[in-house]
């Protein structure tokens, strides 16, 4: 039974996307733009007052957990949150958002209006940010949510940081902590591989971060192998029966709520028949994870592995025993 | 560049050689005018597939050993060496040749090297009939394998890799 | 083996996954029924070459067809070979032990799910026994909808035209515009009538249908849904315009972990006009496939990744007569993406036993002149070759050049090289090439050329920034007229005339000029790949046809000798620059 621990540091290392704090490159660009915003809102009014229109910036998403894998197509993905210093009386969620995207809207890059936050996408380079818009209201946060034509615009409260910490808070134990961020990023990977390109009916990853964070309360010191043995499990088990009448057949749905508010289901957008999919694929997943597991040959494991994570998972050699038990002479050379 | 350095013999198959030990072992070439010889042993793994041998490990110079500009002696300390990696690796990783540094660019082994080369052959225990030795030049490292025959054993070049160009 | 000595060793056979066995449909069939992750029951078919031979493996258990890896559609178990294990045929009963036990942990591996990628990405492979046949493909199947070009020649016999089906067989899939190389084989007759056919990119794989079912219009119908939404829209716009047909062929593609997709072309035939089967689901359509033999550049180069490596190279071969034309095969079968070939001679019938092209490039016919008396045209040798490399070798670029040598050294061609071959065959010429290209921005050249009489031949690789030719030809005390690999003594006549004045040549045979040739393309490849940059002089030296005096050297080296070149201090060349 061969535990594998290396192959999957090595891969590990590999897919790992460094900390803002460690990259420098992203935390620039990051900063470029933020500053940008400021500059571009210094003589804003908040209306009917005189007090100016300020922000402060969080980070939020997978840098701020530490839990980020490096994007297949270099496509960087950077998220932050601003949290303007208004009320939700003082401005309704559409007016603050489209604001913010009318001072960003310039030509070398694409706005895009989306429901969670603003995107800004660049046309030559190898990133996007995310900015999610949030109101203070005397620091009970909400967040401006909806698209720009739909009627569903409102402010929905929201606690980005206390997400943030919720997910740091799994361990004390130093060990235990990084274990854990190593299965959130292998979960990411296998979902990266699992499911199609356009990502379609794949889980989001704050799911399977959460669902992560909670199967947590274990530290298996020898093996992520056996972790993520767990966390599978886990997840697969907290799926239940729903029987859908369109389809005349029982299927799995899942009901996953945010730690923290506004604590709706985080697997909201998908479809029962995608929740179905994606319990067929967790279950996949564990069966092959324990058959790695009972796998007697280091090289066979490896092999199932990578079907789960992708080439980037080392290969284990096809290595034949040494029967020979070796013996060197010593020696002289010129 | 390619990962490895791939050596195809021929009645034998592929010899792979790991990038990280090529690196390795580049390091310790006697560039300036003071540095002394280097040497230790190559440890490598058998395959069923995907080649035949992958060269992937060395064992570096002890200070039991002695270094001087143009001689090298490798210790006992050596075996032991080899006799732990070959436990501690479930006898996968084991003893498949030996190495050493040469104060020249494009190295040749001399007839010092060829007699240990020999006594290796004759002497010392390994997996099958077959020895690779490296010397690593300033700019180039070259390959030979040594087959153990009943009358005389058989040295030859297979193959040479270099550094400036990698 | 005798079907007595074969139950015998069957009998013999004990090992833990083995549950029990039965005689099969035949006196060689045996079935085993073994213990895996779940029973496997398997029979195996002995040949008579058997333990020679490994048995053929195949799976009994139909409903797991089409769902495991490494099981083909008829079935056939394909286990994985180790490269390192020998058969010891002296024990046949071992052999089916090993062979046994091999089939358990294919099928186990494969029968855990995740593994199931494994048979997508052999999907052609799965139905290869189904196929009609092969289809030639100059495309690169991407994951973007299509319209592309499919030649096409009418069938007018068979069951299904008396039928009065009117369909066609498929010959050769081209991209939209039409692109393939053109000089390459008969690839042009393989193109007459041109339809306009799709490409359907399914966005992930599917697997095939279930119980080792054949392709069907349903099954397929079943899986078209699998599409990106642009795709789709780029479909229905399609077939809005579509009308309904007797015949519609369709490219069906699928992503594979690694690179290239999964292709087959599906061909639906009804004896009446029907909407296109993406349209519509029909049962009454016939359906075919065939599978798909790649003929792009990336497919036939990819073998290797150093050659792409080479793909980008060019070379100049200045002088295409024996050595040179063999070297410009050599070269290109490597892979080298990019030739010169420069020589003022024609071909004539007195090349053929020792050039590379032979008779088939040679003209007899007589040329019609109005005005003067008709004459036969000879062909060039730089003409010919491109000819014949173009037509062997799709993706090589040749550029013939006939020109007399000493005309060629300033232009483009030779400058913008990455290595240029002096292949004359002429000392003083190799020497007066010599500096004019130390004098230009030629860095990387090899002069190659032959010793008389069959005694050897020489390649030179040279750096010309650090030494040159000419350092060959100079000694401690000067410049000499004599090479430092001479093979040869100097002062005898070697050259042999047998037409008169219009004809010397230097008796050797076609083998000395592939010799010489050998150690010249591995000087380039070395040179080209980035292995080796260095100057270095190679020779080879053979037995020799005459009583000519050959030199010490001769007597000292090997039959291949190499040796590194350093530049020579009194170099007047090296020394002038």
């Amino acid at each position: 039974m061969p535990n594998m621990q290396k192959e999957f540091d090595t891969f590990h290392e590999k897919i790992k996307l460094k900390k803002y704090d460690e990259n420098k490159d992203l935390r620039d660009k990051r900063d470029l733009l933020i500053d940008e915003l400021r500059d571009a809102l210094k003589d804003e009014k908040i209306p009917g007052t005189d007090k100016s229109l300020t922000f402060r910036s969080i980070n939020q998403g997978s840098y701020a957990m530490n839990t980020g894998i490096r994007p297949k197509h270099d496509d960087y993905d950077i998220d932050v949150g601003v949290i303007f210093n208004v009320t939700n009386e003082e401005y309704e969620s559409g007016t603050l958002k489209k604001l913010v995207r009318d001072k960003l809207n310039k030509s070398n890059r694409t706005v895009k209006y989306k429901r969670p936050c603003i995107t800004v996408e660049y046309k030559t380079e190898d990133y996007h940010v995310d900015l999610a818009v949030y109101s203070d209201n005397n620091s009970d946060i909400h967040i401006a949510w909806g698209k720009e034509f739909s009627d569903e615009k409102l402010w929905y409260k929201s606690e980005p940081e206390e997400l943030t910490s919720w997910v740091a808070d799994v361990s004390t134990d130093p060990d235990k902590a990084a274990q854990f961020r190593r299965c959130v990023r292998f979960l990411k990977k296998w979902k990266e591989k699992q499911f199609n390109s356009g990502g379609n009916g794949a889980p989001p990853s704050i799911g399977l971060t959460i669902q992560t964070r909670k199967a947590f309360n274990f530290y298996d010191k020898k093996s992520d192998l056996n972790a993520l043995i767990t966390v599978a499990k886990y997840i697969k088990d907290s799926f239940c029966d729903e029987y859908d009448h369109a389809l005349s057949k029982w299927m799995k749905n899942i009901v996953v709520d945010l730690p923290v508010a506004p604590y709706k289901n985080v697997y909201y957008k998908m479809t029962l028949i995608q929740k179905d999919k994606f319990h067929e694929k967790v279950d996949i997943l564990l069966e092959a994870l324990e058959e790695a597991e009972r796998e007697e040959s280091a090289h066979k494991a490896s092999k199932i592995l990578r079907n789960v994570f992708g080439d980037e998972f080392p290969l284990v050699e096809d290595v034949k025993e040494a029967r020979v038990m070796p013996y060197v002479t010593s020696g002289n050379n010129a | 560049m390619t990962n490895e350095w791939e050596i195809e013999v021929h009645g034998y198959g592929l010899v792979r050689i790991s990038k990280s030990l090529i690196e390795h072992l580049l390091s310790y070439r006697q560039i300036n005018s003071s540095a002394a010889e280097s040497g230790g042993v190559l440890i490598g793994k058998h395959l069923n597939s995907n080649g035949t041998l992958l060269i992937d490990d060395y064992t570096p110079p002890q200070p039991s050993d002695r270094q001087g500009r143009y001689e090298y002696y490798r210790s006992d300390d050596h075996n032991r060496l080899v006799q732990k990696i070959w436990q501690e690796s479930q006898r996968k990783s084991t003893y498949v040749g030996l190495w050493h540094t040469h104060a020249e660019p494009i190295p040749n082994y001399s007839s010092v090297d060829k007699r240990d080369w020999n006594i290796a052959l004759n002497k010392s225990m390994y997996e099958g009939d077959r020895l690779f030795y490296f010397i690593v030049g300033q700019t180039h490292i070259r390959c030979w394998m040594g087959t153990k025959r009943a009358v005389f054993n058989k040295i030859e070049l297979i193959g040479e890799y270099n550094a400036n160009l990698a | 083996m005798s079907h007595e000595e074969l139950e015998e060793e069957i009998r013999k056979i004990s090992i833990q996954c083995l549950i029990s066995c039965e005689k099969g449909a035949s006196e060689k069939v045996w079935n085993f029924s073994l213990k895996g992750r779940k029973i496997w029951n398997v029979s195996l078919d002995f040949s008579y070459d058997f333990p020679n031979r490994l048995p053929f493996a195949k799976l009994l258990d139909k409903d797991d067809v089409g769902i495991l890896a490494h099981v083909n559609r008829a079935c056939t178990v394909c286990v994985e070979e180790s490269d390192s294990i020998v058969i010891n045929t002296s024990n046949p009963s071992k052999v089916i032990e090993y062979f046994l036990e091999e089939i358990v942990k294919t099928l186990d591996h494969a029968s855990v799910r995740i593994n199931q990628v494994e048979l997508t990405d052999e999907y052609e492979g799965y139905f290869q026994h189904d196929a009609i046949g092969d289809v030639n493909s100059f495309y690169v199947a991407t994951d973007k909808f299509e319209i592309i070009t499919l030649s096409v020649i009418p069938i007018r016999s068979g069951y299904l035209y008396r039928q009065n089906h009117h369909y066609h067989f498929p010959v050769l899939l081209l991209n939209q515009r039409n692109e393939y190389p053109t000089h390459f084989s008969n690839v042009k007759k393989a193109i007459s009538t041109i339809i306009n056919i799709i490409h359907l990119p399914l966005d992930t794989p599917v697997l095939p249908p279930s119980n080792a079912e054949k392709l069907t219009a349903k099954y397929i119908y079943s899986i078209f849904d699998n599409i990106s939404p642009e795709n789709k829209s780029a479909l229905n716009e399609f077939l809005e315009k579509t009308n309904p047909k007797k015949e519609f062929f369709i490219l069906l593609s699928m992503p594979r972990q690694a690179n290239e997709r999964t292709q087959l072309l599906l061909q639906y035939i009804h004896k009446d006009d029907r909407p296109h089967p993406c349209a519509e689901y029909s049962d009454q359509w016939e359906l075919r496939f065939y599978t798909m033999q790649r003929n792009h550049r990336e497919y036939l180069l990819e073998r290797g990744g150093a050659k792409n490596i080479l793909s980008n190279k060019k070379v100049a071969i200045v002088g295409c007569g024996s050595v040179g034309s063999e070297i410009a095969f050599m070269l290109a079968k490597t892979g080298i993406g990019e030739l010169t070939l420069i020589d003022n001679d024609d071909l004539k019938v007195d090349n053929i036993y020792r050039h590379r092209l032979g008779g088939s490039y040679l003209n007899y016919e007589l040329e019609k002149l109005k005005t003067s008396t008709p004459k036969v045209k000879h062909n060039s040798k730089v003409v010919a070759l491109q000819f014949a490399l173009q037509k062997d070798l799709p993706y090589v670029k040749v550029t013939a050049i006939k020109k007399v040598f000493e005309k060629v050294l300033n232009e483009e061609y030779i400058v913008n090289s990455d290595l240029v071959i002096i292949a004359v065959g002429s000392p003083s010429l190799n020497l007066k090439f010599n500096i004019d290209l130390k004098g230009r921005d030629v860095k990387h050249a090899i002069f190659c050329w032959n010793e008389a009489a069959g005694y050897g031949g020489h390649s030179v690789r040279l750096n010309l920034d650090t030494c040159c030719l000419n350092c060959l030809y100079t000694y401690e005390d000067g410049y000499s007229n004599i090479c430092k690999l001479n093979l040869l003594d100097s002062d005898q006549k070697i050259s042999k005339n047998l037409t008169g004045c219009a004809g010397v040549f230097t008796p050797f045979s076609y083998l000395d000029s592939s010799q010489t040739a050998i150690l010249a393309a591995n000087q380039s490849v070395q040179l080209l790949l980035n292995q080796d940059l260095t100057s270095k002089a190679a020779s080879w030296k053979g037995k020799g046809t005459g009583s000519l005096k050959t030199t010490a050297r001769y007597d000292a080296i090997n039959l291949v000798d190499e040796f590194a070149i350093s530049r020579a201090e009194l170099c007047k060349v090296c020394n002038d620059k």
